[in-house]
This record gives C-alpha cells, structure tokens and sequence, in this order.
C-alpha cells in the first residue's frame, strides 16, 4: 500500500499532453493527434463501458465512443482543450444510457416475438466452464491455507463488504492494524493462488485467454 | 470517511495525479463518496496504467469473493453433515424452532444493494423472500422515479413507486417467485429507461 502518496510515476498518461495543442490537431483531422486521443482514452472507455455495460460487442462500442469524441470536438463542442477528460468521460457517460436504453427496447422487441433467448449467448462451452470451476476450487483452497484472522478479514470486507468501523471493533482490531492486516492478507492470498493455479498448469491458459 | 477527503485534497490535478491503492480499492468496490468518485472517474477515463491497476485489483477481489462464497459454502456443508449425524430426529422443540426460524426468514425482507450496472455485476437474492432493494443512483437527479422488475425477456413482474435520495433508492419490493435472471429498473415519469440492475434469482443463494 502506497498510503497517502500519490504516485506519480505513469508515463504515457496526460501529464505531458498539451491539450490545446492535442485539440488544434483533432480538428484538423490530424493523424497524429487521433493517434495520441486513441492512445490516452481507449483503455479508459474500454474499461467504463465494460464496467457499465459488459462485456459485449465491447471493441464496436468502444469504436463507436471514440469517433462520437471525435466528431464533436470537430465540430467546436469541447470549447476549453483543458477539459478534454471530463469532457470525454461525459460523451462515455452518455453513452452508457443510450446502450443501456438500446438494450432495453430490443429486448421488448424480443419478448414481443417471444423469442425470449437473451441468455443464452452468455453461456460459456463446457471446457471453459469447467476450468472456471477447478480455479474457483483453487481460490477456495488459498483461502483456506490463511491463517483464521487473515481470511476472515478478506471475507468481511471483500465479500461481505463489511464496513472497516465494524470489522474493527467486532475484530478488535485498530485502523492501522486492520489495513496493515489486510493488505498483508490480500498478498499472501494473491501469492498462494498463483502458486497453485501454476502447479495446476491452469495459470498459462488463463493468461493466453487474456491476452487474446 | 476521512481518508476519502484527505486524497481529494491531494488530487488537485485528476488529470495529473494518480489515485493511491486505497483510494483505487474504494473505487472499485464502489465506497468512494461523490467527489472522489468524480475525480477518479475522470482520471481513468485518460489514464491507461490506472486502468491497468483498477482490472488487477478487481480480478483479486472476484477471487477472493469466489473463493471466500465457496469456503462458506464447504464450511456450512460440514457443519449440517455433523448436525445430521448428532442430532435426534425427534427433537419436536428443535424442530419447531427451526420452522419458527425457517418463517421469519421468508418473511423477512432481504438486503440487495446494487451498485454496477447491467453486465458488469449480477447479485444473487433468495426467490420467495420479499426485497429491500438499495440501487444506486449516483448522477440521477433527486425526486420521484418508478422502480419496475421485469423478468429475462422483458416481461414486467412488479412495478412501484420510490425516490432518488442521496444518490440512493430505497425501496421495498415483493418476494420474486420465479428463478432465473431478472433486472431491476428505475424509469422516470414517462417510462425512459434511467438505470438497470441484473440479478439472478435462486432458491438458495
Ligand atoms: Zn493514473
């Protein structure tokens, strides 16, 4: 845990854009300048929209975002270039309702059809399913290798999301101790599972599957 | 929420200053309070290694929830198979007890707090128990909105009547008889879709 530090070691991130500049060469349609937006923003819309919507058609969506920012600072929406991050977190937000509205109407049109199959397609193949279950299985068995005091921390406030005020006075534990606790716990938690799903042979494949 | 004003006050600049692990952890777990939820909001829109940052620490947070339902889950198994091989079947008072505890139960209203939106978190709630819901409305407007739960293909199920307060809808809702997936929904006065919740509805959670 970094504490109250805020880091400050990111490279490719807005602190070295000059926004007038960035925005000067978006509207001239500049390659360069559409390349440095899409460099800075589509992570970042990527992971609201996956975070708001889910996974779906994610690449189209975020796609889609990134040319309605586009073609609204050409046409002089974004009036101070200072303002680009919020200006493009409010168009993402934007979006959100309009996908979500989308959805909505289209599955009425489904019900109205009857066709009703609206979950089918989120249905992973058995050998997915089945390796989702063997690493669930392995979570579990790390979590059961912490010591009593440990996993009952991570499983108040991670799963049950108890408050830190209750887990400590039911812990009878300080603020300092309860999130040095914890920390510590997470770590020995992430360090046990990756030794397992390692040993399982499960780990290359989970990262393959995200790479791709 | 002390520590949540403190890191505003350092984070003048969102564009600039990344957010530190425990304001990312609030973040992720939805505690932050509006205007740190702002501010980081913002700056991840623009920051890729934050981005980077907030999907790892989800990823370890979805395994320990995996990982903590399936102990409970393994702990609780073995504590009804010791129960089964101790107790005696006609223990009428236990018995009673435990009806009288198994009725409450299904009277009583459940606790669902939703908080993402459609996709990225479906909540689990018991069929046949009536629903406190506690949906999040963060960025709505404060006033009346219609809250309407409709089945997976749309069909409404339940709709009434309910306020934005504090960025929150509280709301009590009937017991949903069917299982299966259904969404919750807050509607304005004309029937415009404002926000929508997925949950999946079993008969043991
Ligand atoms: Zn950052």
């Amino acid at each position: 845990m970094t504490g109250q530090v805020v880091e400050k070691s990111a490279s490719s991130t807005a602190a070295a854009v000059e926004w007038g500049t960035l925005v000067a060469q978006i509207k001239t349609g500049d390659d360069a300048g559409m390349e440095q937006l899409y460099k800075m923003f589509s992570r970042g819309i990527r992971y609201y929209l996956c975070r708001q919507l889910g996974p779906q058609e994610l690449d189209d969506k975020v796609h889609d975002t990134f040319l309605i920012v586009v073609n609204a600072i050409k046409r002089g929406d974004l009036r101070e270039p200072e303002r680009l991050m919020g200006f493009v977190r409010t168009v993402v937000r934007r979006q959100v309702a309009a996908y979500i509205e989308e959805a909505v109407h289209s599955r009425r049109e489904q019900a109205d059809l009857e066709t009703g199959a609206s979950v089918a397609d989120r249905k992973q193949n058995p050998e997915q399913e089945a390796m989702i279950r063997q690493k669930n299985e392995l979570m579990r068995s790390a979590l059961e290798a912490l010591s009593q005091r440990d996993r009952d921390i991570l499983i108040r406030f991670y799963l049950k999301e108890q408050p830190q005020e209750q887990i400590c006075r039911e812990m009878s534990l300080t603020e300092t101790q309860f999130r040095l606790l914890k920390s510590r716990a997470k770590a020995k938690f992430g360090e046990i599972g990756r030794k397992k799903l390692t040993s399982s042979g499960i780990f290359s494949v989970f990262m393959r599957a995200k790479a791709g | 929420m002390e520590r949540a004003r403190l890191f505003l006050t350092y984070m003048t600049q969102p564009h600039l200053d990344h957010p530190d692990d425990e304001a990312i952890e609030r973040f992720a777990m939805n505690r932050c309070e509006h205007d740190e939820q702002e501010a980081i909001d913002t700056h991840i829109i623009g920051c890729p290694w934050c981005v980077d940052r907030l999907e790892k620490l989800q990823d370890e947070i979805l395994d320990i929830k995996v990982g903590g339902t399936l102990f409970l889950r393994s702990q609780a198994a073995r504590k009804r198979s010791w129960l089964k091989r101790w107790t005696i079947p006609s223990l009428s008072l236990a018995g009673l007890a435990a009806l009288a505890a198994a009725l409450v139960l299904l009277t009583s209203p459940h606790d669902v707090n939703l908080s993402a939106y459609r996709g990225s978190e479906v909540v689990t709630v018991p069929q046949w128990r009536p629903l406190h819901l506690h949906l999040n409305a963060r960025d709505l407007d404060a006033g009346p909105v219609i809250v309407q739960i409709v089945d997976d293909r749309g069909m409404e199920i339940w709709k009434g009547r309910s306020t934005v307060a504090q960025e929150q809808v509280d709301t009590r809702a009937p017991a949903v008889r069917n299982p299966g997936e259904h969404f919750i929904r807050l509607e304005d006065g004309d029937g415009s879709v404002l926000r929508e919740f997925a949950i999946e509805v079993k008969l043991f959670p």
